[in-house]
């Protein structure tokens, strides 16, 4: 899957210490969502979504610590 | 000697506690200084609540954040640090008493108690447990 402000591939970032995340444009949110929700993986959307510099607002699902980031990166990238 | 060996095991834990609560401390002062400087050098961004739909401003948060620093993080941390002593002067409390638990020789225990123990240690931690939990968590009045 391909971030829609960027037009980067969506990744799942694994620094840190409170497991992965995937950083996603508000506007593409439901989406990304879906993608999780059928193939079953757990998630948590931070309450909050940040606009820096007046670029789109950004929303983080978080994964959580026992998340398998490959294997969810498999999902983002197998759906284009 | 085991005593004292569980004692120095609880001392180090709970200074780990207590750094951690420091870090905390620290790390996020910064991390409000860095928010700050970013802000002072022109940064503007804004936060929405997903849930309520509140917008927060990068001007609004800044003026937050020193109330959220010199007020809410440093009373937190200070409750924090409270809580790591009440717990490290209750599991120091057990420690003592189960290795000398005669002082609390006076006490009665049920007899269902006594048959549904394994041995005297477990029965002896119940009542250990039972007279901390008395001295936490009754009022002062009583």
């Amino acid at each position: 899957m391909t971030d829609a402000t960027t037009h980067q591939r969506l990744r799942v970032s694994t620094d840190g210490t409170a497991g992965p995340y995937i950083a996603v444009p508000v506007s593409q949110l439901e989406e990304v969502k879906a993608l999780l929700n059928r193939n079953g993986i757990r998630y948590l959307v931070d309450e909050n979504a940040i606009s820096l510099d007046g670029k789109p607002e950004i929303a983080v699902i978080n994964l959580g610590r026992g998340a398998n980031a490959p294997s969810v990166q498999n999902i983002l990238d197998g759906n284009r | 000697m085991a005593l004292a060996v569980d004692i120095t095991a609880l001392r180090d834990r709970v200074l780990t506690d207590l750094n951690a609560a420091h870090d905390y401390y620290s790390d996020t002062k910064i991390a409000w200084s860095i928010v700050g400087r970013a802000i002072a050098e022109g940064r503007t961004f804004s936060i929405r609540n997903m849930t309520t739909g509140t917008v927060t401003t990068h001007a609004e948060l800044a003026g937050k954040s020193r109330g959220y620093v010199a007020e809410q993080l440093t009373e937190a941390t200070f409750q924090q640090f409270i809580t790591i002593f009440e717990s490290f002067f209750v599991d120091l409390l057990r420690l003592w008493l189960i290795t000398y638990p005669k002082s609390l020789g006076a006490k009665t225990v049920e007899f269902r108690r006594i048959l549904d123990a394994p041995d005297k240690a477990a029965i002896t931690l119940q009542v250990v447990n039972h007279e901390l939990n008395e001295v936490m968590y009754e009022r002062p009045a009583d």
